[in-house]
């Protein structure tokens, strides 16, 4: 599992380090002479509205897609309310379906290569941007549009641009490439869909990140120049390293994200054709709602959830090696 | 905070802030937000459970129309219906078309439904299934216009000697053609066979338009529109390894094969196929009369035919669409109120009325048959109401996961991911299964 | 600090602008297209320039999205200030002060990200019509908040970790209390995270569809999102009512952005700490 509470940065100049599994507070060498509390209430109370919306508003949902998952709720199940416990079957029929494989390969390789170019090219903006110059703050507003515009433009506009008869074609036909079946054919559709993924989602990893690299104080960048580093090794040395949480995170949550992603795909080619730009989260929705088999989906859910899992996983070992 | 953190300072010395007016006294604590927050949510809360006046009853109509001339429709019966029947009131909630039934069924769930739900016909047996809808046999079998409705739009409600709902009206799907190309073409009168139909497409076919113009999407308008000429030729979704399924699917596979239609046809829906008519890149189209007014207005001088048949002399079936106006189980005075909404609805004039601003054809003949005589354009499709078949009577409340496997097959034999009897025999084989669970 | 730094300012402006400019093309389309007629949009050749301005486009998405502008930005910023005020401390809680349990929050906080939107709108809607409130904005706004309290725990968490702690234990050593300290330190420190947070939170259920599509069926009560999608009708898209309406929606969040970005730079607070 992941672990949030990670040890400080490893370049941070040594710093008062807050040992692992105490409460900070009842450990201060400093508040010697105050009476040292019994129970420390206070990180508690900290987080106690976050548990309680929690507990209210997270936990119900979560356990009851997870119990949908093993019930049969189609239908006429799901009105009634009587929805009969049927163990694994809804998991089996999922995973024994060939167009489920499909969209797991698919939801995989979607997700590489958004997350790789949208994590790049965020992480190129934001370094770009770390230093002040007029119209800094509009441009980074306006470089939010992709993300803040509704998903269902974003959407349509890919889908007119990548038409047989769309822009995208007729530049290609300007320098003599012949037109190409974009979206009709799945080899080319499945590439376009994550073309317009990059494109709705780098100003989230660019914004992040650069907030992530404001935090990182100048002076050390001042030293390791004086030290004759040149730029791109105080990028390596200094920006990545200490952007590690932040990075962490972002990618992390950039995962999470683009697993999930699904207007997108949704809109642009319905999965199709013929089933081959399937993500899980359009195949869920399929079974779900045209098919009205609410328990399946929650089935389908639950597996992405169990992906998603293994992906961070990954991530996690990736890194550490 | 000044001389509390002599630590802290020589850390950060030569951090020059880069806004010089940045105060620290900005940030006061957000607690007296949290209690704004909390007297506005209130608020809401108490306005939400605000309860509504006793002795009028409230009919809630759930629909998803949401074309101008359609809802302005809806609002004049409304205020005719309510102005005859001052104890009753109507009100519309407009639901996203692929939210429909999902909504219905949750409400339904949590025991809130709505008094009437405008149901697309294919999904009304499929609700039926869940228990939800009222079966209104006895009161329908009293409306004068009952006697006389057309055998698809009975068949779609109709469960047995159970009824579900009253259609609100019926169109279907026809060939729109342009004449001008037509007439460059050479191609002298609009098509009535196969023959004459892939003919006319190729001789209007100059790139970039394209002879004909039809949609294959991922969605159930694919399965519609393919729907023609499957049952025209005979054949059924419950028997799509079929020599008759093959050549219908064979028919629409050669024409994007031959380049007579776009390959761009799978992703585009009812909503792209006129754009392509209208702007002139194909000479043909196959769509249903709610685009008449829009391709009047597009200045295309165009004629309508009856969809084309594999042989001269046969018969066209098309699919039947429009929806259904299906009154829930709820409260017996909110569903008395319901009923006699609907049977305001089917007054003749106020159906002829409601049927002309929502581009249907009624399902009632003496009403359809006026409205072809008044329009000259809407004859073709009348005259397929005699013979238009209701999508459920091919699977009943199965016909979602049919038409999902019926339309795989058709996407994939028209991209090429596979053959046309190896794509409709895997269809098959997901099918025939469904058909024993009716 | 960079290489850039040597550069003279408006150098970088220049290719900030130029990647802007290539960067947001796909949007030009929806620019043009919003003064298009359906007929010129979907014409054969591409149309640059649209004949006839049809500024009516735009007068019409105007009208029909402008009593929604309010509900919108209740819903918004009501969401991002009840994220802010309950993420904050329990991340500054959860990687500092320790408490027990808090693997087990963030780790079910990720989870619930993990987990389609679709997942929670059934459970919501069952809950949320026991307790009428369905077709309230209130029930909107907890609705948005369970996907934004997640996202700003895992992301104020990734800024927490950068606090220097000494900062807080010398205010603690002067006396203060926690919560003082939370206030006069953390926050200030914390400043460029928690208002990027605050601005996701804010823009998250901006452009949030799917739980207003299953709360909110009041036309008075609709945010601009449901207005919008108005525009994809039973027969097809309504372009001249989508484009438009895109440029419009988009308006006031990039406007938000835009006076919010300057706190991110204003952030560099460490140095006015005084």
């Amino acid at each position: 599992m992941m672990k949030l509470n990670a040890r400080t940065p490893p370049n941070d100049p040594p710093a008062v380090r807050v040992p692992d599994g105490k409460p900070a507070v009842a450990d201060q060498p400093r508040l010697a002479g105050r009476k040292r509390p019994r129970f420390d209430t206070m990180p508690y109370l900290f987080i106690l509205p976050c548990v309680l919306f929690c507990l209210i508003l997270l936990l119900y949902p979560v356990v009851y897609s997870l119990t949908l998952s093993f019930r049969q709720a189609t239908v006429d199940t799901f009105v009634s309310g009587d929805m009969p416990f049927n163990g694994l079957i809804q998991y089996q029929a999922a995973l024994a379906d060939p167009v489920f494989w499909r969209a797991v390969i698919n939801t995989v390789l979607f997700a590489f290569f958004s997350i790789l170019f949208q994590f790049t090219i965020g992480f190129l903006l934001a370094l770009l941007f770390q230093v002040n110059f007029p119209l800094k703050n509009l441009c980074l507003a306006l470089l939010l549009i992709p993300w803040v515009s509704p998903v269902l433009t974003a959407a349509n506009i890919f889908k007119g641009l990548f038409n047989e008869a769309g822009p995208i074609n007729q530049f290609a036909h300007l320098v003599g490439l012949g037109p190409f079946p974009w979206l009709a054919n799945p080899a080319y559709a499945f590439p376009a869909t994550i073309v317009a993924n990059i494109w709705i989602g780098f100003p989230f990893n660019f914004v992040l990140l650069y907030a992530g690299m404001r935090s990182i104080p100048v002076d050390v960048y001042e030293a390791a120049r004086i030290d004759g580093a040149h730029y791109w090794q105080r990028v390596a040395k200094i920006t990545l390293p200490m952007l590690k949480p932040v990075s962490v995170a972002v990618l992390m949550l950039g995962t999470i994200y683009t697993v999930k992603v699904f207007d997108l795909v949704w809109i642009m080619t319905g999965g199709g054709p013929a089933n081959a730009t399937h993500l899980l989260s359009t195949y869920a929705y399929q079974v779900g709602f045209s098919l009205l088999n609410f328990g399946e989906a929650a089935a389908i859910a639950t597996l992405m959830v169990l992906l998603v899992l293994l992906l961070n996983l990954l991530q996690l070992l990736l890194r550490r090696a | 905070m000044s001389g509390r953190t002599p630590a802290a300072r020589p850390l950060f010395q030569n951090f020059k802030p880069k806004s010089p007016n940045y105060q620290m006294k900005r940030n006061t604590p957000r607690k007296p937000g949290l209690a704004w927050l909390s007297l506005f949510g209130c608020t809401l809360m108490g306005a939400g459970l605000a309860s509504a006046p006793a002795e009028v009853t409230n009919v809630e109509i759930v629909h998803y129309f949401s074309v101008q001339g359609q809802t302005d429709a809806l609002n004049q019966v409304q205020k005719d219906f309510e102005a005859a029947n001052p104890d009753i009131k109507i009100h519309y909630t407009y639901v996203p078309f692929a939210q429909l039934v999902s909504r219905t069924l949750q409400m339904a769930a949590v025991h809130k439904p709505p008094a009437i739900a405008a149901i697309d016909n294919p999904d009304v047996l499929r609700i039926a299934k869940a228990g939800i809808l009222k079966d209104i046999s006895a009161e329908v079998s009293k409306f004068p216009v009952w006697n006389e409705i057309y055998p698809g739009p009975k068949a779609a409600v109709s469960d047995g000697s159970k009824v579900y709902g009253m259609p609100i009206g019926s169109n279907s799907l026809a060939i729109f053609y342009n004449k001008k190309m037509f007439a460059d073409a050479g191609v002298s009168s609009p098509p009535k066979t196969w023959a004459e139909l892939t003919e006319a497409a190729t001789k209007t076919t100059k790139p970039p338009v394209y002879g004909i113009v039809f949609s294959a999407v991922n969605t159930e308008e694919s399965t519609w529109q393919w729907e023609p000429f499957l049952w025209s030729n005979g054949g059924s979704l419950g028997e799509l390894d079929s020599e008759n399924a093959r050549a219908a699917l064979q028919l629409w596979v050669d024409w994007v094969k031959k380049g007579l239609a776009s390959r761009d046809v799978v992703n585009w829906d009812q909503g792209d196929v006129p754009n392509q008519f209208e702007t002139g890149r194909a000479a043909m189209m196959e769509i249903g009369p709610w685009r008449l007014g829009t391709v009047k207005k597009s200045g295309i001088d165009f004629g309508i035919t009856t969809i084309p048949v594999p042989k001269e002399g046969e018969k066209p079936v098309v699919p039947l669409g429009g929806e259904v106006w299906c009154v829930l189980k709820g409260d017996s005075k909110v569903e008395q109120a319901a009923i006699k909404f609907i049977e305001f609805t089917q007054e003749p004039e106020r159906l002829r009325k409601i049927c002309d601003t929502f581009n249907y054809i009624s399902s009632i003949r003496s009403v359809a048959q006026q409205q072809g005589q008044a329009n000259a354009d809407l004859l073709p499709f009348v005259e397929q109401m005699d013979t238009a078949r209701a999508r459920s009577q091919d699977g009943g409340a199965q016909y979602p996961a049919i038409s999902l496997a019926a339309r795989t097959a058709i996407q994939k034999a028209l991209t090429g991911q596979g053959s046309v009897e190896a794509a409709l025999k895997e269809a098959a084989a997901k099918i025939k299964p469904l058909l024993g669970t009716k | 600090m960079n290489a850039f730094e040597a550069l003279p300012r408006w150098w970088i402006t220049a290719v900030a602008v130029i990647i802007t400019a290539i960067l947001l093309s796909p949007f030009y389309w929806v620019l043009l297209g919003s003064f298009m007629t359906p007929a010129e949009l979907f014409a054969t050749h591409i149309v640059l320039i649209p004949q006839h301005w049809a500024v009516g486009n735009w007068s019409d998405a105007w009208s029909r999205l402008w009593p929604h502008v309010r509900n919108s930005l209740i819903v918004s910023a009501a969401t991002a200030i009840g994220t802010l005020l309950i993420t904050a401390p329990t991340a500054y809680s959860v990687n500092w002060l320790k408490p027990r349990g808090r693997q087990a929050l963030s780790s079910f906080m990720l989870v619930t990200q993990m987990l389609p939107a679709i997942v929670f709108v059934i459970p919501l809607f069952i809950v949320f019509s026991k307790i009428n409130l369905v077709n309230t904005l209130f029930g909107l706004i907890l609705a948005d908040m369970t996907f934004t309290i997640p996202f700003a725990l895992i992301m104020l968490s990734a800024y927490m970790k950068d606090l220097p702690y000494e900062l807080v234990e010398a205010a603690l050593v002067d006396g203060a209390s926690q919560i003082r300290a939370f206030f006069m330190v953390v926050l200030p420190v914390t400043l460029p995270g928690l208002i990027t947070v605050g601005i996701f939170s804010f823009l998250i259920p901006w452009g949030d569809l799917i739980f207003a599509l299953s709360l909110i069926t009041e036309g008075g009560l609709q945010p601009l999102t449901l207005e919008l999608y108005k525009a994809v009708g039973q027969y097809g898209i309504e372009w001249s009512f989508l484009l438009p309406g895109s440029v419009l929606t988009a308006i006031p969040a990039v406007l938000f952005v835009i006076c919010a970005s300057r706190f991110i730079l204003a952030g560099v607070t460490r140095g006015a700490i005084k």
